[in-house]
């Protein structure tokens, strides 16, 4: 025997793999920077295969195997894909109907179409069909309410509202129709895109130029009142974000007329943008899209702040939820995102599209455009303005449906573990920018077919709450599948250890600056568990993206950049100068950067990815791990 | 019953039940080529830790015993206290696990290895692992 005691390095490296076969991503992270021989044994593919599975455990089940091309590489390679919202292999799921569907509706994992008077209900769970076809003629508008203190809900505990040229209007709870509202004159073309200051009262807008207000829950008598002053047919009705009482209403003839409900009185009219097409409301201000223009009209004053122009003609509005971001479809083939805070500036032009584009969906996060002429799905980026994911459908696409919801678990496995960690949360606000679920429904014109794609794995880690966190404006970004939650606002980061409870990072810059760790093994390898990033001497990245929003960002970064493979070459990484050279002396790799002296915007808002380095540490303040691992190569040597 | 005789490194003669000796698969495939009538030598295994791997396959194998009375929680406490040595003899005892190829032992011993890994900085893990070389040297 050896007269030294034996350690961890004697071991073979079967038995090692042992060990580390219980470890989770954090671990692993930290035995492969403890020295090179635990690396070797930490890059294993078998370990990588298994967090794999940990992390995506459907995609077992959808498509058989894994493809291990080399497991870490793998692992990463899916995880950045969808960090950055780049969909590798989404989930597939396809129907095939005898005829064509024209709108689409999709909550949770239940998709809504309607196809001429039918609805048809799809649970993807149970990919159960149910065909509700109580209406006799054509379904104009469908909307999910949310709804308390019913008994028979639609999807969770939502209702479903559909109007039809039959004059009705129809409330759907599970399976069946609930009430059936009669009172129209003539077709009813749209419902409200949000209940009215009571919990169960809709608005809905008719081809009889009528508006009319209904209380689904309210006895015998469901209709309230009938609000007219209009010329012409209804063409769509949005409610006030700052007041649900009022509702703006948009006829076929640009005439828009602002509604208090409470008292149904008319308080405000005005001319809208020429053959108006839909209305979109945020806070006060109201967004009538016609023509190739949008206009601003704020509610409060009845006067037009902003005028947006899209040359050609606009075939589509989206709003983001957040309201900062607004999504004209061109039949110029192109989208256009505009951004609603700075004096509504264009932020990008998105062209990928061969037709016009007429099915929008936005959010904090994407963007999925489609046209009716048009194979192409496209997912973009809406931070960047850059084609992320393109789908060739092989058909045209007849209605898109998307999601921005905030799923929680159904995996018990992967629920958190006591009650303390589920009062982590984020507010409200914060939680609607939250895009942990991006499916996007999308249909087949020829082969009639429902096809959806669900964009990030089917598997979330974790159940937020609505209390503890608040942010400022700004962005959250959440990790869906680790333990971690970052949460980025123009002037703080934070991110915070889910299961330890630990707010791992906390990092201020200055308003304007924004540095951003989107990957959670930019977290996990934080060391310890201190609640200030600043006094820790040093954190681990294996994949960084500074970002910075390209104004006054002198000094705003200081790093220490420093890649532990030996023969890591990392050159030329946007505007700034880095480079890391095969360079024995460790002191040789620590590069500064001060600054970001010539960040080059790709968006007016935000300068973006300045830096990406995959799969190199960077080291915050010193170069104490370089050290240690050749001092520990030397020792095994 | 069938004894077989295990030499360890520092020539130290353990006689085992033939029972318990094939848990360790190695030990099996020696007896199958060599058969009983000699020692089995055991370079790589010191006496010390020859002596915990056999007390561990005798409890196991008595607990799976028909009869036995010791419970789950009983066996859990015996596992965590036999692993509750200092990290070289930890060390050896995977090795010796191992190279005898007792998989329940490997097993054990490795998840506590793993266990000392878990939520540790790396350089933690490191100094961890290497101080008492380094103190020696």
């Amino acid at each position: 025997m050896e007269s030294s005691p034996t350690e961890l390095l004697d071991l073979p490296s079967d038995a090692l793999l042992l060990c580390a076969g219980s470890l989770d991503l954090r671990d692993l992270s930290h035995l492969a920077m403890s020295c090179k021989r635990l690396r070797q044994i930490a890059y294993a593919d078998p370990l990588w295969e298994r967090q794999c599975r940990i992390r995506w455990p459907a995609k077992q089940t959808t498509s058989g195997l894994f493809e291990f091309v080399g497991g870490r590489d793998d692992y990463l390679g899916r995880l950045i894909a969808c960090q950055q919202f780049r969909f590798r292999d989404p989930f597939e799921w396809q129907l095939s109907l005898p005829t064509m569907v024209k709108q689409i509706l999709i909550h949770e994992d239940a998709i809504v179409a309607a196809r001429g008077s039918e609805v048809l209900v799809v649970m993807l769970s149970s990919s159960g069909l149910k065909v509700l076809n109580d209406h006799s003629a054509r379904i104009n508008c469908m909307r999910l309410f949310p709804v308390g203190g019913l008994r028979n809900y639609f999807i969770g505990d939502n209702i479903l509202a559909t109007c039809s040229a039959d004059r009705t209007i129809r409330i759907w709870g599970k399976g069946r129709s609930l009430r059936t509202l009669r009172g129209h004159s003539d077709g009813v073309s749209v419902i409200a895109d949000r209940l009215l200051g009571q919990a169960t009262v809709i608005a809905s807008g008719g081809m009889d130029s009528t508006v009319k207000l209904w209380n689904f829950n309210g006895g015998r008598t469901p209709l309230l009142t009938t609000l007219y002053g209009h010329e012409s047919y209804i063409k769509d009705l949005a409610v006030a974000g700052h007041n649900p009482c009022i509702m703006v209403s948009g006829a076929k003839d640009s005439k828009l007329r602002v509604w208090d409900t409470n008292t149904a009185t008319c308080v405000g009219a005005a001319k809208g943008p020429a053959s108006l097409t839909s209305l979109k409301s945020f806070q006060s201000i109201c967004y009538a899209s016609g023509g190739s223009t949008v206009a601003a009209l704020d509610l409060r004053t009845m006067k037009t702040v902003a005028t947006i122009d899209h040359p050609g003609g606009i075939c589509a509005t989206a709003l983001s939820s957040s309201g900062k971001l607004l999504c004209t479809g061109g039949n110029d083939r192109t989208c256009k995102l505009w951004d609603t805070r700075s004096n509504h500036q264009a932020l990008a032009e998105l062209c990928g599209h061969d037709s016009p584009v007429h099915f929008l969906h936005l959010d904090d996060v994407k963007v999925v455009t489609a046209g009716p002429d048009d194979t192409v799905v496209n997912v973009w980026d809406s931070n960047h303005g850059t084609l992320v994911s393109s789908f060739d459908q092989g058909s045209c696409t007849t209605a898109l449906a998307s999601q921005e919801i905030f799923r929680t678990a159904r995996n018990p496995r992967t629920k958190l573990p006591d009650q303390r960690a589920q009062s982590f949360g984020i507010c409200e606000a914060a939680l609607g920018w939250i895009n942990t679920a991006h499916s996007s429904v999308h249909k087949k014109q020829y082969k009639n077919v429902i096809k959806v794609l669900d964009l990030v794995p089917r598997t979330l880690a974790f159940a937020v709450d609505k209390s503890s966190i608040r942010t400022g404006h700004g962005c959250a970004i959440v990790d869906n599948g680790g333990n971690q939650v970052i949460l980025r606002s123009t002037v703080t980061i934070r991110q915070w250890d889910v299961v330890s409870q630990l707010q791992v990072l906390h990092w201020k810059v200055d308003e304007g600056g924004v540095l951003l760790g989107e990957d959670p093994l930019a977290i996990f390898e934080l060391l310890g568990g201190e609640t200030s990033h600043m006094e820790q001497e040093k954190w681990y990245v294996t994949n960084l993206r500074l970002v910075s929003s390209g104004r006054d960002h002198g000094g705003l970064f200081e790093l220490a950049l420093e890649a532990l493979e030996d023969d890591a070459a990392v050159g030329d990484l946007g505007a700034a100068e880095i480079s890391v050279e095969g360079v024995q002396e460790p002191e040789a790799k620590l590069h500064r950067i001060r600054g970001l002296p010539n960040a080059k915007p790709v968006l007016a808002r935000h300068c973006y990815c300045l830096y990406e380095l995959v799969g190199t540490y960077v080291t915050l303040g010193s170069s104490l791990c370089s050290r240690s691992s050749s001092s520990t190569r030397q020792m095994c040597g | 019953m069938v004894k077989v005789t295990l030499k360890s490194a520092e020539g130290d003669v353990f006689e085992v039940d033939e029972e318990l000796a094939l848990e360790s698969l190695m030990v099996k495939n020696m007896i199958e080529d060599v058969g009983l009538d000699s020692a089995i030598s055991l370079p790589n295994v010191s006496s010390t830790i020859l002596a915990k791997v056999i007390e561990y396959i005798k409890f196991h194998m008595d607990a799976q015993k028909d009869g036995s009375k010791k419970t789950s929680e009983e066996i859990k406490a015996f596992d965590d206290d036999f692993v509750n040595v200092g990290i070289p003899t930890l060390f050896e005892m995977v090795l010796a696990s191992n190279y005898l190829n007792v998989k329940s032992l490997l097993s054990l011993t490795c998840n506590t290895v793993a266990n000392m890994i878990k939520t540790k900085p790396p350089a933690e893990v490191k100094e961890m692992f290497t101080s008492a070389k380094q103190a020696k040297a």
